[in-house]
């Protein structure tokens, strides 16, 4: 079933590529919303600095756009876009004395491939305020989450399922999984409306 | 009967595609109500999964997009174009320069040939006749007549032709015809030699 999720997340890729490489620019959005936080905690593990991450972040999805015509889908364009970003933290720090010494990190030792068959890390820096403040906005509002909205959408966010194998746990038509799913995210949007707004 | 205000854009749909299982609607990216709501659905997952930073850059994505409007649209690269053998185009002067450089190489093959060859011709030569050879062989005087002022002392290697055959008047076994015959071929052998060793001495001064 992982197998299957991992070409669903590829085949919905590659079609945005597909789009953009048709020239719909705007098309990329999508794709920079759908990844940035990943890339930007990849990035994290190489440069300690928030805004610094931020950076090469931001150019590592430029660099990625520049050469998004030689994409061909033969990995996922997450794997492709993580080697990018990696390769942009890895110049960053050469490039810049005060991080002399963090070449040390392996990127291969928080290589994993998450439910999407994505490469991802294994663990996660300190939160701070501002995202203390967020995920404590979020978190109050998934308590407040009737029972089986909750739990499609930690099924689906946490565990990384898919609808269809939510569908088999919960014992509900795929349907009705992904308008749980939906309502779940409107209310928890509707919650973090002050911050975010 | 009113007709229904409800927008065309299917959040859920939206939603779904996020999870990626269902295709984004064309031209949603250009729908600012959309992309706010896929921006706070994709926050709410990292939040989950404890994927934020410390801050969270929520312009991010917008600061993107208005790099990416500068941009030229992305080139994309014709594979079949790539895999293409390149084409040979033929001119007069590549040519002219190739035939140049084979009539090169055959000149010079043919050099090293004949250099071979003579070499070898020479170095035969010279093993079998020395100069010094060619030109002190001894050489018996035939039928009386003296060839060469340095002819052998040797009485043997004087050579009656046609008399060996019989006893002579000096009472010398007659030969039998084998061994004149070998005699014969000796002497003739030596002639030869003496020949080539003029020969070649003459064309060496």
């Amino acid at each position: 079933m992982d197998e299957l999720n991992n070409l669903n997340a590829a085949s919905s890729d590659v079609e945005i590529v597909r789009q953009i490489q048709a020239g719909d620019k705007n098309a990329y959005n999508l794709l920079v919303i759908k990844y940035q936080h990943k890339i930007i905690q990849v990035i994290l593990k190489f440069i300690p600095n928030n805004a610094d991450a931020n950076d090469v972040a931001q150019e590592a999805f430029i660099k990625a756009y520049r050469s998004i015509g030689n994409f061909r889908g033969d990995s996922s364009f997450y794997t492709w876009l993580y080697r990018i970003a990696v390769n942009a933290a890895k110049t960053y720090l050469e490039s810049n004395q005060k991080y002399q010494g963090a070449l040390d990190v392996d990127a291969e030792d928080f290589d994993y491939k998450d439910s999407e068959g994505v490469l991802t890390s294994k663990d996660t820096p300190d939160r701070i305020i501002e995202s203390e403040e967020l995920q404590a906005v979020i978190q109050k509002a998934i308590q407040n989450l009737p029972e089986d909205q909750k739990q499609a959408l930690l099924l689906r966010e946490v565990e990384g399922m898919s609808y269809d194998d939510i569908a088999v746990v919960m014992k509900i038509p795929v349907g009705t999984v992904r308008s749980r799913i939906f309502r779940a995210r409107e209310y928890v949007e509707k919650q973090m409306a002050s911050l975010t707004a | 009967m009113v007709k229904s205000t409800r927008t065309d854009l299917d959040l859920e749909q939206i939603s779904a595609a996020l999870d990626n299982e269902d295709s984004f609607a064309k031209d949603v990216a250009l729908n600012k109500e959309a992309v706010s709501h896929l921006k706070n659905w994709s926050l709410i997952g990292a939040s989950l999964r404890n994927e934020l930073p410390k801050t969270t850059n929520l312009t991010f994505a917008d600061s993107i997009a208005a790099k990416i409007a500068e941009e030229p649209a992305p080139r994309v690269v014709d594979q079949v174009e790539v895999n293409k053998a390149p084409e040979i185009k033929f001119s007069f002067k590549t040519l002219s320069k190739k035939f140049a450089f084979a009539l090169g190489q055959i000149a010079v093959a043919a050099s090293v040939a004949i250099v071979t060859v003579v070499g070898v011709q020479t170095w035969n030569a010279q093993d079998d006749y020395t100069l010094t050879q060619a030109s002190s062989a001894p050489l018996g005087p035939i039928e009386g007549v003296n060839l060469a002022s340095y002819q052998s002392s040797n009485a043997e290697s004087i050579i009656r032709l046609e008399n060996d055959k019989n006893p002579s008047a000096e009472g010398r076994p007659a030969d039998s015809d084998d061994k004149v015959e070998q005699k014969q071929r000796a002497e003739i052998d030596k002639i030869n030699n003496y020949v080539r060793g003029y020969v070649i001495n003459i064309a060496s001064k």
